[in-house]
């Protein structure tokens, strides 16, 4: 039996107990989000990912119309393909790390709750950038290897108009996470109820819908414009909603976190 | 004094037969599934679509009573309603061989559809509860080291999926056949709509199996619940929009859709372009509204592709079966 | 000496269940163990102290500060979870690095102080090269601490840290965890094992569906409980009728009645009650009594009686 020595008094918290700055909290959690995935199976799925849709996109190409390449560009890969790839990444922001049991050792750190929800959403929202950036370089070496006349002018506004979607989506993505264990399947059902069934119905409401106002600043490019029927009306406030929504839903998000526990017993019984 | 015998007692009963324990699987899987209160909503949803449908079959009846108090209504509609719905009755009440059967099979590819979304949105609900689990808890270990092959345990879980599917789409859809008819004027409405119910049979039974073992292969890809759910709705979405570009490029590639390929498969059993035109030929303003129809629409639906849709779907089976007989081991 | 940590009616409820009920105590600095059985409130407990859970009602405070949300305290403090998990895809070094840059260490005194900690927690330097996901129960056991103690805590809270280990893996745990102490840590420590604790820990909380029943020093906790927990047994002609007229007066918190071996085992509700009782009793009820014993009270006994 040890008798450990004589402790001092449990004194109170001193100004040199100060929370983790916001630098090295990112440091942190930038390291944990790409050292993770930095092993072979989430390599080779991400390198899955990555290929699919350029390789798609060069099989179908036709020099004599281009509507292919915009369909796939377009339609499949920015309005599909990167919800879906925000809401698989940032979904389980918080709930892959509940569901792994791995959380407690993340919460435990002196980093208050919002800053660690906001500062993993940022780790989170910049590897998705990244990726997905690499993805727009190949789609872009799709175009241009197939000289389509204007795809370097097309990828430009494509690029903008994904790190705005990467914003959105991602935020929203972790605010579903944050709500359901199943938020795959809020996910879905926000899709088929918002961003299929609102976005196409010609409403006011319809300024709910996301996608609806990446099309307001895709049809900037009046081939796609033509193609899918889009207007470039309300282009500011397109740019506006796309704007604060990610601020809006992240910060909607911390304080979420801040108030709720999250609890690794409770998850295993849903 | 203890209360009970608390020491190892050896099992001297009988054992139960390997039917009976694949169904404790199942039941297993589907009661796994039922806990989820989203998956209760889903069934909810599509009781609630099996009882418009019988409604709809049983206002359909009482067009042709000629007392019924929907006969008086008809008579304040709009002239050109009127009309539309005598020349419906009249119809109905000439040939009711075909024309019970014509709408019938007309409402179950229309209420069919909607049920066909909801079952995909409950399979997505109920993967984790197939293999993922048992694959990331171990227990599928604990299964092998039973009395169970690894075909008892795939039945057992198709076995749950099919119940579940039983009571999305099929159980649904033979309910409102049954209470719809039940509730009209004559019992011959039943044999009259038997080809209706043949061909939702004939349709939805190998639908499901096919759907269940390719969510059970889904569900076996990882023991990661967000990894295979994902797989399962990527699965569906991405091959949703693959068929728009791939009419315009590489035709082949729809094929990789199983919602096309499934329509391709419900339009040859369905036949709904025949039944439209047999309602146009006796129907007069029902054929003119139908003339609206596009052309394009109809001609596609006239020749389902159906050789490429079985084509289509063979080849994810036997991914599916492929992956199962991978990831269900050791037996 | 202010304790480090104080609960006063401190409940805490998971819908009806009650993980904690209405439980006061006051942890001194020092070793402190926590034993119970599974369900006993341990973990809630400990996930309330390090700030993860927040009570329903009552409070608790640690270094004199409630520790939700609450970055300064949690600076103070090191926590290693019950649950073996880890991220199974990161490296040891990788792992203790990221989560000493979130203590709020630059990047290479994360990744220096990682390693210290892992040499200090005796995980061979031939294993940092290997993935968590790879490693033994015993291996993770030693990375969980080791990210406990990365920042150099005041309090280390410990949530069955044993589980798992070999004999030899207990045996080197608790050394370091006494090395740990003989340094001036203050932990918290738990089990439902008490024979794991006893030896380490000079104050000792039992806890049991979510109430504490006991808290303070060994021979404190066993004198107070030793009157509480007695337990007699008594050999007689009639074990049956003795039984039904001890319960008639409410004497009993319950009993094992053996009528082959014409035995009787009781445990007493108030002992004080019964011994002023007992005579009276044995004489109206006729029952020839041949041998009474008193079991032994070591605290493993009392822990056994009270938790059970």
């Amino acid at each position: 039996m040890s008798e450990s020595p004589s402790h001092p008094a449990a004194e109170r918290a001193s100004d040199s107990d100060r929370p983790t700055p916001w630098r090295r909290a990112l440091g942190g959690l930038w390291r944990l989000t790409w050292k993770s995935q930095l092993t072979l199976r989430p390599l080779a799925r991400t390198a899955a990912f990555l290929l699919v849709v350029p390789i798609l996109a060069h099989l179908t190409f036709r020099a004599d119309q281009l509507e292919p390449y915009y369909r796939w560009t377009t339609d499949f890969y920015l309005l599909l393909l990167v919800p879906l790839f925000c809401l698989y990444g940032c979904g389980g922001l918080v709930r892959d790390d509940l569901q792994g049991h791995t959380l407690p050792f993340l919460l435990t750190r002196p980093v208050g709750r919002a800053r660690f929800y906001l500062a993993k959403l940022a780790c989170q929202l910049a590897w998705i950038q990244m990726l997905l950036g690499i993805e727009w370089l190949f789609l872009l070496t799709v175009g241009l290897w197939h000289r389509a006349p204007d795809a370097a002018a097309m990828s430009i506004l494509l690029l903008g108009v994904q790190v705005l979607a990467v914003l959105a989506y991602g935020t929203l993505s972790a605010l579903f996470g944050l709500l359901h264990s199943r938020y795959l399947v809020l996910g879905l059902l926000y899709g088929f109820i918002v961003e299929v069934g609102v976005a196409r119905i010609p409403t006011n409401i319809n300024s709910f819908s996301l996608s609806h106002h990446l099309q307001t600043l895709l049809a900037r490019h009046p081939p796609l414009a033509e193609l899918h029927d889009w207007t470039t009306e309300d282009t500011w406030l397109a740019v506006l909603v796309l704007t604060l929504a990610p601020v809006f839903l992240a910060g909607l998000g911390a304080l979420i976190f801040t108030v709720k526990e999250y609890l690794p017993s409770e998850e295993m019984q849903r | 004094m203890p209360l009970h015998d608390t020491r190892y007692q050896h099992w001297d009963g009988a054992h139960l037969g390997i039917w009976r324990r694949r169904a404790t699987i199942a039941r297993n899987a589907l009661k796994g599934c039922w806990q989820n209160k989203w998956t209760r909503y889903v069934v909810s949803v599509c009781w609630t679509l099996s009882l418009t449908q019988a409604m709809v079959l049983f206002l359909i009846g009482q067009l042709l009573v000629k007392d019924s108090s929907l006969y008086d209504w008809v008579d304040q509609l709009h002239p050109q309603m009127q009309a539309l719905v005598r020349s419906f009755v009249a119809w109905l009440e000439v040939n009711p061989k075909i024309s019970v059967g014509v709408t019938q099979s007309l409402l179950f590819s229309v209420f069919g559809w909607p049920l066909r979304i909801l079952t995909l949105v409950a399979i997505a609900l109920a993967i984790p509860h197939l293999v993922t689990r048992d694959l990331g808890s171990q227990a599928i270990t604990i299964y092998a080291a039973k009395a169970l092959t690894r075909m008892d345990y795939i039945l057992g879980k198709l076995g749950g999926l099919l119940g579940l599917m039983a009571l999305t789409w099929l159980g649904p859809l033979l309910a409102a056949w049954f209470v719809g008819n039940l509730l009209g004027p004559s019992w011959h409405f039943f044999w009259h709509s038997r080809a209706a119910l043949g061909a939702v049979l004939l349709y939805v039974g190998p639908a499901m199996v096919f759907l269940g073992l390719l969510a059970l292969g889904i569900s076996a890809i990882s023991a990661q619940e967000k990894a295979t759910v994902s797989i399962w709705i990527g699965l569906w979405l991405l091959g949703n929009s693959l068929v728009p570009i791939a009419r315009e490029t590489r035709a082949w590639l729809k094929y990789a859709s199983l919602t096309f390929d499934l329509d391709q498969i419900s339009l040859a059993i369905f036949d709904p372009v025949a039944h439209i035109r047999v309602a146009q030929e006796n129907v007069p303003l029902v054929g003119m509204l139908l003339q609206d129809l596009p052309a394009r629409k109809l001609a596609v639906w006239a020749h389902p592709e159906l050789a490429g849709a079985l084509i289509g779907l063979g080849i994810m089976l036997a991914a599916a079966l492929f992956i199962l007989y991978l990831r269900i081991k050791p037996e | 000496m202010t304790p480090l940590i104080q609960a006063r009616e401190l409940s805490r409820w998971y819908g009806i269940v009650m993980g904690l009920n209405n439980v006061s105590f006051d942890v001194p600095p020092g070793m402190t163990g926590l034993v119970g059985p599974n369900g006993a409130g341990k973990s809630t407990l400990l996930q309330i102290v390090t700030g993860q859970l927040q009570p329903s009602s009552g409070t608790l405070t640690v270094f004199q500060e409630p520790p939700w949300n609450n970055a300064r305290i949690l600076s103070r403090l090191g926590y290693c979870p019950e649950s073996e998990a880890v991220p199974r895809e990161l490296m040891p070094l990788d792992w203790l690095t990221g989560l000493g840059c979130l203590s709020g260490l630059d990047a290479a005194a994360a990744r220096s102080r990682a390693e210290a900690t892992l040499d200090r927690v005796r995980l061979g330097r031939e294993h940092w090269q290997r993935r968590l996901g790879q490693y033994s129960k015993g291996m993770r056991q030693r990375v969980k601490l080791a990210q406990a103690l990365l920042h150099d805590p005041r309090l280390l809270v410990l949530d069955e840290p044993m589980n798992g280990l070999d004999p030899l893996g207990r045996q080197e745990m608790a050394q370091i965890l006494q090395h740990l102490a003989s340094q001036g840590v203050s932990i918290l420590i738990s089990s439902h094992i008490l024979a794991e604790l006893e030896p380490l820990c000079p104050h000792i909380l039992i806890l049991n569906w979510g109430r504490v029943l006991a808290s303070g020093g060994r021979r404190d906790i066993r004198s107070e409980l030793k009157d509480w927990a007695e337990e007699l047994s008594i050999r007689c002609d009639d074990p049956i009728r003795l039984a039904r007229r001890l319960f008639e007066a409410d004497l009993l918190r319950g009993f094992d009645c053996d009528p082959a071996e014409k035995t009787l085992e009781i445990r007493l509700r108030d002992p004080e009650a019964f011994y002023a009782q007992w005579t009276g009793l044995l004489l109206s009820s006729g029952v020839a009594v041949h041998e009474i014993r008193s079991r032994t009270q070591s605290l493993r006994q009392i822990f056994e009686k009270v938790t059970a």
